[in-house]
């Protein structure tokens, strides 16, 4: 993907899952010079590795942090003075239209004034979707027919807009390139993102034809 | 020589000083395990929760008394091995009279309590908290945190400090004589359930200590600990469990190891230090430093 888009890999290792001490590693990718480093990995350890960048002033000499699945919980338990310049996509954000906020501001009243990320708008937006499905069928009681059902009706719930799912079973969306915010830049609580990028729904999966979804009839 | 192996010398430095650093973790949390089974024969699996509270309290401590870290530095270690006094005089206290494995199943049960509680309290994805000394220094082969320095530097202090405790003052000889006979050195007139209870909360507080250093570099979540604490089983027994000269040399040394692995085979650097203990135990069962009961 990397050298598709006329980049360079300048090197790659792999740490023990899970991990609590990413410092000889980063030292690694501190001494390869890459101009990013790319996290590929979720939760306590990517919190861990971003939070042992910052000590090491990996940010501070010029590198990036690049995360591969980051949500907005992990940049609030980070907080912006460490997490500043991380970049990362998700697929949605709170904080960017009316019905995300008035969705986001009812999910924070239930969860202790937590912000739903991605995974949870997710949640909603499939619930929804399969809801539709079976009021359309009058019927749950085959899976397999409401899943063809969900297949065929185009989506369209307030918090992803109009959508598909395909036939391998992805359901297509935007994705958004984020950067996280400098303290200063932020102008309140959870305001955490800068957007950087839209990647169009075309672009951002993989085509349905370069997967090897057994689903998918050839 | 160095390239022959394909690591240059300055990566094989810079990974080297990084174990050492870790292995003052490391031996920081083993010498709080070895004084508490070395001097009470309990295996305290709670250990790795009391480490995760020392964190979240240097965190309390912070957001709402305002207490920066070098306060909860002093603070956390007496208000966590409080904590720890009161679990000994509850729970513990009843079953020294038992085998080994009802206090290990009341400390793991105990431990599983906390990180639950914690968690449903604060979530899983951590706390922020910040480093007190950020910035460091560019030694040529690698860039060292001022931080990690300062960790390597209090362990050290703190190991050495406990081991010349234990096993050069008077203190430390009633500690060691009430293991081998209690009945005898109560007979002498020394309080030994007061010294026992108070060896616990010793150990606890240097697991709360483990807990506020980790905190700045470490993620502040509630399971943390429970990562841990399997590595410092395996150093103690490693070490010889009742060691503890034993546990700190066995810390640093496993550090390092770790390390090295790192370097050569990344993906084994969680392993291999099983595969020492399973070695260890194989040749030797007392463990390096321990002696054969």
């Amino acid at each position: 993907m990397v050298v598709k888009n006329g980049g360079k890999v300048l090197g790659k290792v792999r740490h023990p899952f899970p991990a609590q001490d990413f410092s000889s590693f980063l030292l690694q990718a501190q001494a390869s010079k890459a101009k990013i480093i790319g996290l590929a990995n979720a939760g306590a350890d990517t919190t861990n590795a971003i939070k042992q960048a910052a000590e090491f002033g990996i940010v501070q000499g010029g590198q990036n942090l690049a995360g591969l699945l980051v949500f907005i919980t992990d940049v609030h338990a980070l907080g912006l003075k460490t997490a500043q310049g991380l970049i990362f996509t998700e697929a949605w954000y709170w904080d960017a239209n009316e019905n995300n906020r008035a969705f986001a501001k009812e999910f924070g009243a239930a969860n202790k004034g937590n912000m739903p990320t991605m995974v949870q708008a997710g949640v909603y937006s499939a619930v929804m979707h399969y809801l539709k499905a079976v009021h359309e069928l009058k019927s749950d009681a085959d899976g397999a027919a409401v899943v063809k059902k969900m297949k065929s009706m185009p989506t369209d719930d307030k918090l992803f807009g109009k959508g598909s799912i395909r036939e391998d079973g992805r359901k297509i969306h935007d994705m958004y390139l984020f950067e996280v915010k400098k303290p200063e830049e932020s102008k309140g609580a959870w305001d955490y993102y800068k957007i950087r990028a839209t990647i169009p729904a075309a672009e951002a999966f993989r085509p349905i034809d370069q997967g090897e979804c057994p689903l998918v009839k050839k | 020589m160095f390239e022959l192996i394909g690591v240059p010398p300055q990566a094989l430095f810079g990974q080297l000083l990084l174990g050492l650093i870790n292995g003052a973790f490391y031996a920081l949390l083993s010498l709080g395990l070895a004084v508490i089974f070395g001097l009470m024969n309990v295996i305290n699996f709670t250990h790795g929760a009391q480490y995760m509270m020392g964190a979240f309290c240097a965190w309390m401590l912070l957001t709402f008394a305002g207490i920066p870290y070098w306060g909860a530095l002093i603070l956390v270690p007496i208000i966590i091995g409080a904590s720890g006094i009161l679990i000994e005089r509850l729970f513990i206290s009843r079953l020294y009279h038992l085998d080994h494995l009802y206090g290990l199943l009341l400390t793991f049960g105990l431990a599983l309590i906390f990180e639950g509680l914690f968690r449903r309290q604060f979530g899983s994805s951590g706390l922020p908290y910040t480093n007190p000394i950020p910035g460091g220094t560019n030694l040529g082969f690698m860039f060292l945190p001022w931080y990690r320095a300062w960790v390597v530097a209090f362990s050290l202090t703190v190991c050495l400090a406990t081991w010349f405790m234990v096993e050069k003052t008077q203190l430390g000889s009633y500690l060691r004589a009430a293991t081998e006979r209690p009945d005898l050195v109560q007979a002498f007139g020394i309080n030994v359930p007061r010294m026992v209870t108070l060896t616990y909360g010793f150990g606890v507080g240097l697991a709360a200590l483990a807990g506020v250093l980790a905190a700045p570099i470490y993620s502040v979540n509630p399971v943390m600990g429970s990562n841990l604490i399997v590595v410092v089983f395996a150093v103690v027994v490693i070490g010889g469990m009742g060691s503890i000269l034993g546990s700190i040399l066995t810390g640093f040394g496993l550090g390092v190891v770790e390390g090295l692995t790192k370097v050569f085979y990344p993906e084994a650097s969680n392993t291999v230090i099983f595969i020492i203990m399973a070695i260890v135990l194989m040749l030797r069962p007392q463990g390096l430093f321990g002696t054969p009961k």
